[in-house]
């Protein structure tokens, strides 16, 4: 009863919602709950409307985008791909230099997180388990999209 | 169409960096409790960010982290103050003999020089230098005094500056989430990267600065003590504080540490043995303290950090001293990423 109402006193809903949104993040897969509490805190939020462009093609890619609800469009020449909620894009703003290859256009009212890449590099350059995960997890993206067009 | 857009960008936003800093300069008489609450919550916020890790509150973090900080601080000020208030009184009180002391041994080796090349005579080289000497000293004292009289003038400040360092680490990042939602989205990758360029600036060389004055406060102190000098503790502390401001900084606190020991001990192979010192202790300092508490940061090169001092202390005093090197590195950083999104907007 008392620590039911110490909790609902101290502790922070939105954060833990935050972090347990994170988990189900693709690009986050694998990490504990304190590593993603320490990406929480690096992490911008920015509230977009329905036809507004999030970035365009050859545009200095510097954050990672992580979609909380609604709908965002990635567009390259003839391709096209749909990004839901609780789905990343822009994860090759880690490598340093990098320019968009595709567009980026909001479908429907969308919440997004905005993760700038060199915070995100401090945070792996300081510890190499959340380095690992990430960069794993890129990898095995990047292998599976591969196979599909072998296929 | 992209082009134009992004060439108005450039120059509302240079509009508006200009149209702050203007801003500042005029209301610079009170900055002071603005820039001592940003030192310290600066210096708090990556605790508190550490302990919002546990997924505590951001307000019950916060109170922790200022509870915790205000009873370190008390304690250290309840032993070191009476202390430090003592020297300071002695020494107020041998003033006038340290000042004899020092004019009698000038006069001696004018004297000297005058004996040996009879050309200076005619120069009055003495007085001249005397009446230079007091003026400035008076002048000096003069300015600390309205600076101290400024800095307590201030019991408010007291009370002012914790409570802007509570709301300044209560809206941390509450501020910079609702710039971002305001632009527009094609901006909001530069205002990130900015908004990361001054907090990481500013943190790291507020923090390296806070580390490096505490370690060269305290060595300093220690090593005075070991040998022999009076008014250790005030030498540390002086030295520690001076530090804050680059170059010259380290060669005041050796300066009057000399002047201290020469007049106690009246004897000048005192100074090689305190000259040695501080040359040990800022090597360490430069060496193993600084890359480990702020690493390579600034970037610029040293005349430009001697005309940001100085211009800093042209326009906000020791104040500016002290917040020109970190401002300009801002400056330079932010101007590197305007030109760069200009070269870009060019040529797509």
């Amino acid at each position: 009863m008392i620590k039911q109402l110490l909790r609902t006193i101290f502790m922070d809903r939105q954060f833990k919602d935050d972090i347990e949104f994170f988990k189900g993040v693709y690009l986050f897969n694998g990490l504990s709950e304190r590593h993603l509490a320490q990406i929480v805190t690096q992490i911008n939020k920015k509230k977009y409307k329905t036809g507004e462009i999030i970035f365009s093609k050859g545009d200095q890619a510097q954050v990672i985008y992580i979609v909380k609800h609604g709908v965002v469009k990635l567009q390259m020449e003839n391709n096209e791909r749909v990004i839901n909620s609780s789905d990343f894009f822009g994860d090759m703003a880690l490598v340093s230099g990098h320019k968009r290859t595709f567009d980026a256009a909001v479908v429907r009212d969308s919440e997004i997180y905005l993760l700038y890449v060199v915070r995100l590099r401090n945070l792996m350059k300081a510890n190499g388990k959340i380095c690992f995960q990430i960069m794993s997890n890129i990898f095995e993206e990047i292998f599976s999209k591969q196979n599909v067009s072998e296929l | 169409m992209k082009e134009r857009s992004q060439n108005k960008w450039f120059f509302i936003c240079l509009l508006l960096c200009i149209a702050c800093a203007v801003f500042v300069f005029l209301a610079r008489k009170i900055v002071l409790p603005f820039v001592l609450a940003a030192f310290l919550s600066y210096l708090l916020s990556p605790v508190v960010n550490l302990i919002r890790c546990f997924g505590v509150r951001k307000w019950a973090a916060v109170s922790a982290v200022f509870l915790v900080f205000a009873l370190i601080v008390t304690i250290l000020l309840i032993v070191f103050i009476p202390k430090i208030v003592n020297e300071f009184n002695v020494l107020l009180r041998n003033a006038p003999w340290y000042y004899e002391y020092i004019q009698n041994e000038f006069m001696f080796i004018v004297n000297r020089l005058e004996q040996t090349f009879p050309m200076f005579e005619k120069l009055h080289l003495f007085d001249l230098v005397q009446t230079k000497l007091t003026q400035s000293i008076a002048n000096g004292f003069q300015s600390a005094f309205v600076f101290i009289k400024n800095f307590v003038s201030a019991f408010s400040l007291i009370l002012i500056v914790p409570m802007l360092t509570f709301f300044l680490l209560m809206a941390n990042e509450r501020w910079s989430d609702i710039i971002i939602d305001i632009m527009p989205s094609d901006f909001s990758e530069v205002l990130l990267s900015i908004f990361y360029e001054v907090t990481s600036t500013l943190g790291n060389y507020i923090r390296g600065q806070i580390c490096e004055s505490l370690f060269i406060a305290t060595a300093i102190s220690i090593a005075m003590s070991v040998l022999g000098i009076n008014f250790a503790l005030f030498i540390g502390l002086g030295a520690g504080i001076a530090n804050l401001i680059p170059y010259l900084g380290s060669i005041t606190g050796a300066t009057i540490a000399c002047i201290i020991a020469l007049v106690q001990y009246q004897d000048f192979s005192i100074i090689f043995k305190i000259i040695p010192c501080f040359v040990i202790i800022q090597f360490i300092d430069n060496h193993a303290v600084q890359p480990l508490v702020i690493g390579p940061f600034v970037n610029l090169s040293p005349p430009a950090i001697i005309f940001a001092l100085l211009a800093g202390a042209q326009v906000f005093g020791i104040i500016g001293m002290i917040f020109a090197v970190p401002t300009m590195a801002i400056i330079k950083s932010i101007f590197f990423l305007l030109v760069e999104k200009y070269k870009e907007a060019r040529i797509s």
